[in-house]
């Protein structure tokens, strides 16, 4: 069974009656068919309140059944704040209401309602505040009252996508004018892509009673979906919502966990109107709702939305819902007409069910059942008569049909004005933005047939803006209609208040009326004041009362106050959905893989992943041994995400004299010389080395972090200074290793055609040729102080390059090392690598690096900053310290402070414990006064302890470079 | 179905072992050892390239050039390059020479891993303004092809390269999952088809990104002899 007030097919339009889905509300086990949503399964089976209101826990039902209020906001296992007028049912599904102690029919917190006149418009402003301190004792206890739902830290991660779609013409609403659009646009030979939020297109005429057969908008949407059906160039994406537009035509459309980002040549907005609710006291019962939402109620889900009803009305659709009630068996009271002298066809059929007819008359009250959740009457009363002549009818269900709001969030993202309008008694649009175009009722247009001429109009319109012929004899539209349907001020104040003009926070007139006896006359600062609209429904139903309401009270019109500023997103949105499936690119050296194997522990250097050490256990130990076994033996490690830079051509001298500090005019061929970079302000940025391959061309190398910015640098001044050069990054073309240690060369001799014995083969020279059968450049480089070759060869042949030299070396111990014994071997040598030992303001005579820079030529990029600094003196340097007195378990972190009279003086850069000195070395900036050799400075560790450091030659290691250059 | 163990040859794919995983069956072709079939036949795989498949092209021949003699050099080496920029310029040979800028182009080689163009350049006498960009080692280079292509890669690139608009010849040098790449419409004769070259290193990343856009319409990892098929070779 699926409810009590389920009505047999046709009606139901959304719903497969033969798949039943069992659910779960408040614990409650519940049935509902496939393609009901929540509130329509709870509604069939008799359950009204689903949910509670922020402020005053007072209970709430359907009101839209459109997914635009905050009323059936529900909690699910996994996810808060869902519409559960817009969330399909699914098998096992569990809902629990919201915002409510204990349970949702007997919550403990409901009494707030009864604190009322403590809790006046604006009291977070007025309250809390003193004495001094008073807020974080108020703030635990409102926190712990307030907030929506609950959001559990326990949810796996959604799978979100985005993806990009292009289009000729976007028609954002499949309701009759959007239909009408897509077609004629289609026609005309446009792309079109059709967006809707619901599951069936047709908007109102899935739902809404034109004629008293009720056939008509029926057959209308059929003959639509027809045409749509027949179109190859539509494309519709029905639950689709399209939550914002931007930039040129920027469409965001989010299609289940999917963000389409739509680019369309032209937009039609057809997005319709939003049925407003009528403010009077108890305007919030459950029970109480859009008259559209009772129609939905019926036709799309095949539900009773009630037994006994009034419908209070302003307009003819409100006859419409009277009869569509009486159809599926509601008894209908009364119809409670506003107007004096209502003209509506569907009169006398509303006769035929002998239903009372009250016209010239205002709903001024629900009534409560006693236990406040549901309508059980409604007070009435003729208009010009005082409050004491009122009636009472009853009723368990109250349709309200009152007037529209334009649709008109979307053409407010583009920058369109949306302003109340005297003659329409609504909001409307003008100044749209070219290439945005509008359609039906959010134009104001109500009648179908004008909402349909107004939508092949717009669509012609669109058509013709992307480029497409225009089509011949289309007339525009008939002018809005929307008087017709409106009430001027559907606003009935009662003495006992409740009439809630903002259904989220739970705002009442008088609110509306002390915020402006508060002096918040403007709009903006009443909205933000009175939070009216900032709720979930971000002003859908309390933005037109909130104008009129502020209107009457300061006396001015409604038109010149204006209209809170609509931003986009249109409805809420996941995080998940904005940031979609996450692309973080990771970049892998072609042997990253045998770096798996071998137990590599790895870690990220920018977009690279290298290998800090090898194994488990202790990590220091390891890095410690993995340094032996170069200074010792034989160590291999991966120098892939080194950048490589290609500079060739006439001019590369020239250029590397220019980019770098260091002088090449004299550079040899198979020689290579360190290269350091600095900015326009004489920073350091980069270091590498330059290998001059042939009179016209160098091989560069950069840090792994810092290539592409050297890259960019580069291009910048090339195409400044128009040199005869090419610059070319070639960091992922080519891959390399270091093998290093005095037993190095045992390894690679056999395996190449260049002869790499000392004498053929100095201390810095560079060759080309084989290893292997593998093509490669050979370097004989020092950065860790003993005998080694870097071997470059082109990417693909990397991982050949480690396993033939992982399988010479086997024989005689090579070992990998990664990045941390790297940087202990270097230390050692007391080489600095740029951005640890340097900073953003470090310049190479505070480095002590004066030795890389060339006074002869005439300029290099940062040359007049250097000199200008080295003019100056110089306030701190970088200098190599000892720390005699500490272990290898008291080694100074990087960033640690050095501390003079208790003040900073430095700071470390690097330190280790170094297993060939057996002490604690490392390199600190200490002011320039410190610098001298075998000074003493202070570090202060992170635990408060304090250690003595001894200024230090560098390099401590092997002085004369004799391991190195053997 | 391996029977050749890409591991084994000193030129490997940054894919190889990905291939492996699902049991691709390699060749030895003249750039270097290719996935050649990842199921019992090529017209199988063939098929369901029909409707989407991914394919390793990295070890086939590529090769660039760039510098303001660029284009003249080749041309005088009698290759054709018309004037428009990010096209694609069929040779007598079949072979087609990609026009990236007014002073770069690239050459996508043959599957069979020869190309008498990528020779016949290499071996030419360098102007002074010709540079080699070392596309083989610098770049990745997969083929996507399929009817399903346009909507999958619309999942990782913001460029239009629906059919009927990004046509048959056709170079974008854009974004794909936030990476840099070249696309290239290179189509299989009825087959769309879509290559893409980008950042070597990142080969692994985008390769899992493709199949992850790809799992969404049933699409296949292919080897090259399916891409024969389609292409009638």
């Amino acid at each position: 069974m699926t409810g009590v007030n389920r009505l047999d097919a046709p009606v139901g339009l959304l719903i497969d009656r033969t798949q039943q889905i069992n659910f779960r509300f408040e614990g409650q086990d519940y049935q509902g068919f496939k393609g009901d949503s929540i509130a329509s399964a709870l509604c069939a089976n008799d359950r009204w309140v689903i949910s509670r209101s922020f402020k005053y826990h007072r209970p709430r039902g359907v009101l839209t059944m459109a997914g635009y209020d905050s009323n059936t906001l529900v909690q699910l296992d996994h996810e808060p704040n869902v519409h559960a007028d817009k969330m399909m049912l699914s098998e096992g599904l569990n809902v629990l209401g919201q915002n409510y102690s204990g349970s949702l029919d007997q919550d403990r917190r409901s009494w707030l309602g009864h604190l009322s006149a403590f809790l006046p418009v604006g009291f977070y402003y007025k309250a809390f505040y003193k004495p001094r301190g008073a807020w974080r004792l108020w703030s635990s206890l409102i926190r712990n009252y307030a907030g929506l739902g609950k959001v559990s830290l326990a949810t796996t991660q959604e799978y979100s996508d985005k993806s990009y779609a292009f289009c000729d013409v976007a028609v954002i609403g499949g309701g009759c004018a959007g239909l009408r659009a897509a077609i004629q646009a289609a026609n005309q030979g446009a792309e079109v892509t059709l967006i809707d939020e619901n599951t069936a297109l047709g908007g109102a005429l899935c739902y809404a009673r034109t004629n008293s057969a009720e056939s008509e908008s029926k057959e209308i949407r059929q003959t639509l979906l027809a045409k749509v059906a027949e179109q190859e160039n539509i494309l519709v994406l029905t639950n689709a919502v399209a939550n914002g537009i931007y930039s040129d035509n920027w469409v965001a459309v989010i299609h289940g966990r999917r963000l389409v980002k739509l680019r369309a040549k032209a937009i039609v907005v057809a997005t319709g109107a939003m049925e407003q609710p009528a403010v009077f006291r108890n305007n919030d019962l459950p029970g109480v709702m859009m008259g559209s939402a009772a129609q939905r109620l019926i036709r799309l889900y095949g539900v009773r939305p009630g037994r006994s009803a009034v419908v209070f009305t302003s307009n003819n659709f409100g006859y419409g819902v009277a009869l569509d009630l009486l159809e599926c068996g509601t008894t209908v009271e009364a119809v409670v007409d506003t107007r004096e002298n209502p003209t509506n066809s569907l009169t006398p059929l509303l006769k035929e069910y002998d239903v009372k007819l009250v016209t010239g008359a205002n709903v001024i009250a629900g009534i409560s059942t006693p236990k406040g959740d549901h309508v059980m009457g409604v007070e009435v009363v003729a208009q010009n008569r005082p409050l004491t002549e009122a009636f009472r009818i009853s009723c368990d269900l109250l349709c309200v049909s009152t007037g529209f709001v334009p649709s008109s969030q979307l053409l407010s993202h583009v920058g369109a004005n949306v302003a109340y309008d005297r003659s329409l008694a609504t909001f409307a649009v003008s100044d749209i933005p070219s290439g945005i175009f509008a359609a039906g009722s959010v134009l104001n247009r109500h009648n179908l047939r004008t909402v349909g001429d107004d939508g092949t109009y717009a669509g012609s319109a669109a058509a013709t803006f992307a480029g497409y012929k225009a089509a011949g004899n289309i007339q525009p539209p008939d002018p809005p209609d929307a008087a017709e349907y409106n009430h001027r001020s559907p606003i009935f104040e009662h003495p006992s208040g409740r009439e809630f003009v903002d259904f989220d926070e739970d705002l009442e007139v008088h609110d509306l009326r002390d915020a402006v006896s508060d002096g918040y006359e403007q709009i903006e600062l009443l909205k933000r004041y009175s939070t009216l609209g900032m709720g979930p429904s971000q002003g859908r139903h309390s933005s037109l009362p909130g104008v009129l309401i502020a209107s009457e009270s300061t006396g001015r019109d409604p038109s010149i106050l204006g209209r809170t500023t609509v931003r986009p997103p249109y409805t809420g949105v996941k995080f998940g959905t904005l940031a979609g499936r996450s692309f973080e690119p990771v970049r892998l050296s072609p042997m990253h893989y045998r770096h798996l194997e071998a137990g590599a522990k790895m870690m990220p250097a920018g977009l690279w992943m290298r290998p800090a050490y090898y194994g488990s256990g202790n990590r220091d130990s390891i890095i410690r041994e993995e340094a032996l076994s170069v200074r010792n033996g034989v160590g291999l490690i991966d120098v892939s995400t080194l950048g490589g830079l290609e500079i060739r051509g006439p001019d590369s001298v020239e250029f590397l004299n220019r980019m770098y500090t260091f002088s090449y005019a004299k550079q040899q061929v198979g020689r290579s010389r360190y290269v350091l970079m600095t900015d326009r302000s004489g920073v350091i940025v980069d270091d590498g080395v330059a290998c001059r391959l042939s009179d016209n061309h160098f091989y560069v190398t950069a840090t792994t972090s810092g290539v592409q910015g050297v890259y960019q640098e580069m291009l910048w001044y090339n195409a400044q200074w128009q040199l005869s050069v090419d610059v070319t990054n070639v960091t992922a073309a080519w891959c390399g290793v270091n093998i290093a240690g005095p037993l190095s060369r045992d390894v690679i001799k056999a395996l190449t055609n260049v002869d790499v014995s000392s004498s053929s083969f100095p201390y810095m020279a560079v060759r080309e040729g084989f290893i292997a059968d593998i093509p490669a450049r050979f370097m004989r480089v020092g950065f860790v102080g003993e005998l080694g070759f870097e071997i470059h060869v082109p990417s693909t042949y990397g991982e050949a390059l480690w396993d033939v030299l992982m399988d010479a070396g086997k024989a005689i111990g090579i070992t990998p090392f990664g990045v941390e014994a790297q940087r202990l071997l270097r230390l050692e040598k007391g080489h600095i690598i740029i951005g640890q030992d340097t900073d953003g303001l470090t310049h190479p005579y505070e480095a002590d690096m004066a030795w890389a820079i060339s006074r002869k030529k005439p300029y290099f990029v940062g040359s007049r900053s250097i000199e200008i600094q080295a003019k100056r003196s110089t306030a701190r340097k970088l200098v190599g310290f000892v720390m005699p007195d500490a272990d290898k378990d008291s080694v100074p972190e990087e960033c640690q402070l050095v501390v003079r009279d208790g003040d900073i003086s430095g700071r470390v850069t690097s330190a280790a414990f170094s297993p060939i000195l057996e002490k604690v070395i490392g390199l600190a900036y200490v002011e320039f006064d410190q610098a001298k050799v075998e000074n003493t400075f202070t570090i202060k560790f992170a635990d408060g302890r304090f250690g003595i450091a001894h200024v230090t030659a560098l390099p401590f290691f092997d002085p004369e470079g004799k391991r190195q250059e053997v | 179905m391996t029977d050749l163990d890409p591991a084994m040859h000193i030129r490997r794919s940054p894919i190889y072992r990905k291939l492996l995983e699902i049991g691709a069956c390699f060749v030895e072709t003249e750039s270097g050892v290719v996935a050649t079939r990842t199921s019992e036949t090529a017209t199988i795989e063939a098929e369901q390239a029909r409707h989407l498949g991914l394919s390793d092209l990295t070890l086939c021949p590529r090769a660039g050039y760039k510098g303001w003699a660029a284009i003249d050099w080749a041309r005088e080496l009698g290759i054709i390059i018309g004037e428009q920029n990010n096209r694609t310029y069929s040779q007598s040979d079949s072979t087609r020479v990609v026009r990236l800028s007014d002073n770069e182009f690239l050459i996508p080689g043959e599957l069979s891993g020869s190309s008498p163009a990528i020779d016949m350049l290499s071996s030419a006498r360098r102007l002074e303004g010709v540079y080699s960009v070392p596309r083989a080692d610098n770049n990745c280079r997969f083929v996507i092809c399929g009817n399903q292509t346009p909507a999958m890669v619309a999942k990782l690139c913001g460029v239009d390269l629906r059919v009927h608009r990004f046509h048959e010849g056709n170079v974008a040098q854009t974004s794909v999952a936030r990476l840099n790449a070249i696309i290239i419409r290179s189509d299989f004769r009825d087959v769309p088809a879509y290559e893409l070259i980008a950042d070597i290193a990142s080969a692994g990343y985008m390769w899992n990104c493709l199949m992850d856009a790809m799992s969404e319409f049933g699409g296949c990892i292919v080897g090259t002899s399916a891409l024969c098929v389609l292409k009638g070779t």
